[in-house]
């Protein structure tokens, strides 16, 4: 009964991870700007009427809301308007404004955009778009709040469902890497790092270092893997790290700034409201004992007496 | 008139208030047992093949598949190991009458590699046109289908039109695939095995938009 009871006043009493839910919302705002911006002077070519898009909405809304929302794909100033609201959109989210509105505008043309044309899209997207999907149910910035509100049980539930869903992504990967061959003998890193589509040049002869191909070929594989019990033990902050770490590497080396962006922000909402005080207050201390050594050198030397 | 007020109560409690209070604790109940539903379905949907989800695979394919798609292999159990590049023959209308009796040599261009390239920046739109291209190549490459051809066609009418070859009539499609070199295992690596497989020739499609992205 008294793990029904702390679960119960876990998700009633007060609403969690809301510095976590801020970096989240600030996270997926630049992604989608940084995305929005790179491609914009390609839109036409990829969404528009002449484009290479191809797709449609209906295999997800059905024929006949489908047919209305496919209607944004029959001219090139409507794909123009999708991605206006889809700037907005992810503008608001950056800067805190309106968020469950601007959650919804962005979850609706992103979607739009995310269907004309799959070919363009990586795991962020599909992480993007889920994400957004539970975001809806958070609490508004700054929003007004008493404990034991429906809507404070809401935010919990959107918080738990984002903390399922980075588990499902890095458990199932971890999951599907170790039945690979490659990735059990330890050099799939190799043959990933030779194919021109994935990595960067610089990177091709990095890899052939035995070293640095088994560590970055088991490093990910087992951190994944292990990444739901990590979360939820003591070594929960240098996974986290480790994890932001990670990501820094796959933006630089293959090039995937905008996947990386939404990991790095789901990992940083992991942090509790709580561990963010305790980080913020050593962080102050660290600082504080580093403004203090120049103080106590000035303190010494005026105790050097006078020769 | 004087209003009549009736209130209820039952052991000294206000019977609409604690009603109210049941049903929000049991829209509070259905709320949990939808988070652990859903990403129960997720995970039989999103882990390798499993006898349950081999049984619930119509209705997985149903919810999850059809408005929560997700899938989170990411490079495994095997990573592509293959550069599948599109390669583009221009053709006049001379050489198209010709084209029956085999394809000139010369004259071909790599339209891949040079978006491959410029990935390099990595603060660019590169990086995520070179899936649009790659993604096709590789899909139509392991099973040929409409969408990817069409896709294909598109891209290398572009292409055409970039580097000012607007007046061609058809252009001729390649495949090749570049398939890396077995880990050397501390030796020299030999060079890369390279097939190509030829796609066909289509009619240019004059509509599709300027990329600007091949201009010398």
């Amino acid at each position: 009964m008294e793990p029904f009871c702390k679960t119960w006043r876990w998700l009633g009493n007060d609403p969690h991870q809301l510095i976590g839910v801020r970096i989240l919302q600030i996270a997926i705002g630049a992604k989608l700007l940084f995305d929005v911006f790179t491609e914009l002077p390609f839109a036409t070519f990829l969404w528009g009427p002449n484009g290479v898009g191809w797709g449609s909405t209906k295999p997800v809304l059905g024929p006949m809301l489908g047919n209305i929302f496919d209607l944004f794909f029959t001219t090139d100033t409507r794909i123009f308007y999708v991605l206006s609201v889809l700037i907005i959109g992810a503008l608001w989210l950056l800067i805190g404004y309106n968020t469950r509105f601007a959650t919804f505008i962005t979850l609706i043309s992103f979607f739009i955009i995310h269907q004309r044309l799959p070919e363009i899209t990586d795991a962020g997207d599909t992480l993007t778009i889920l994400v957004l999907i539970y975001m809806l149910f958070l609490l508004p910035h700054r929003a007004k709040f008493s404990s034991g509100q429906f809507r404070v049980w809401l935010h919990n539930i959107g918080v738990l469902a984002i903390i399922f869903q980075l588990v499902v992504v890095y458990f199932t990967s971890g999951l599907a890497k170790a039945d690979g061959d490659w990735w059990q003998q330890g050099v799939a890193m190799y043959y990933i790092s030779q194919v021109q589509w994935f990595m960067l040049p610089s990177s091709h002869t990095l890899f052939i270092n035995p070293w640095i191909v088994t560590i970055a070929t088991y490093g990910p594989m087992v951190y994944q893997l292990l990444f739901p019990i990590a979360i939820i033990s003591r070594v929960k902050l240098p996974w986290i790290l480790l994890g932001i770490l990670l990501h820094v590497g796959i933006a630089v080396f293959m090039a995937m700034v905008s996947f990386s962006t939404v990991m790095i922000g789901l990992e940083l909402f992991l942090i509790s409201d709580q561990e963010y005080v305790q980080i913020w207050k050593r962080g102050h201390l660290i600082l504080g004992k580093l403004v203090r050594i120049p103080n106590a050198s000035t303190s010494a030397v005026s105790k050097i007496p006078d020769l | 008139m004087r209003q009549i007020r009736v209130s209820f109560s039952w052991k000294g409690k206000n019977v609409p208030k604690t009603i109210g209070v049941w049903v929000m604790n049991i829209i509070r109940v259905m709320t949990v047992l939808w988070l652990v539903a859903f990403f129960t379905l997720t995970l039989l949907y999103t882990l390798p093949t499993t006898p349950i989800e081999s049984t619930l695979e119509p209705f997985l394919d149903a919810t999850i598949g059809t408005y929560f798609d997700q899938g989170w292999d990411l490079f495994a159990p095997g990573p592509v190991d293959t550069d599948y590049a599109l390669l583009v023959r221009p053709l006049s209308n001379d050489e198209f009458k010709v084209a029956g009796k085999g394809l000139p040599n010369n004259g071909w261009y790599d339209i891949s590699s040079p978006v491959w390239a410029k990935q390099g920046n990595i603060f660019s739109a590169y990086p995520r046109l070179s899936n649009v291209i790659t993604q096709a190549t590789l899909s139509y490459d392991n099973q040929p289908s409409q969408e990817p051809l069409k896709l294909m066609v598109k891209f290398a009418s572009a292409f055409c039109k970039d580097i000012g070859k607007s007046n061609v009539s058809y252009i001729a499609l390649m495949i090749r695939e570049r398939h890396s070199v077995p880990w050397p295992e501390g030796k020299a690596p030999k060079p890369p095995a390279i097939k190509t497989k030829f796609v066909g020739i289509y009619r240019m499609d004059r509509s599709v938009e300027n990329i600007n992205l091949y201009q010398i």
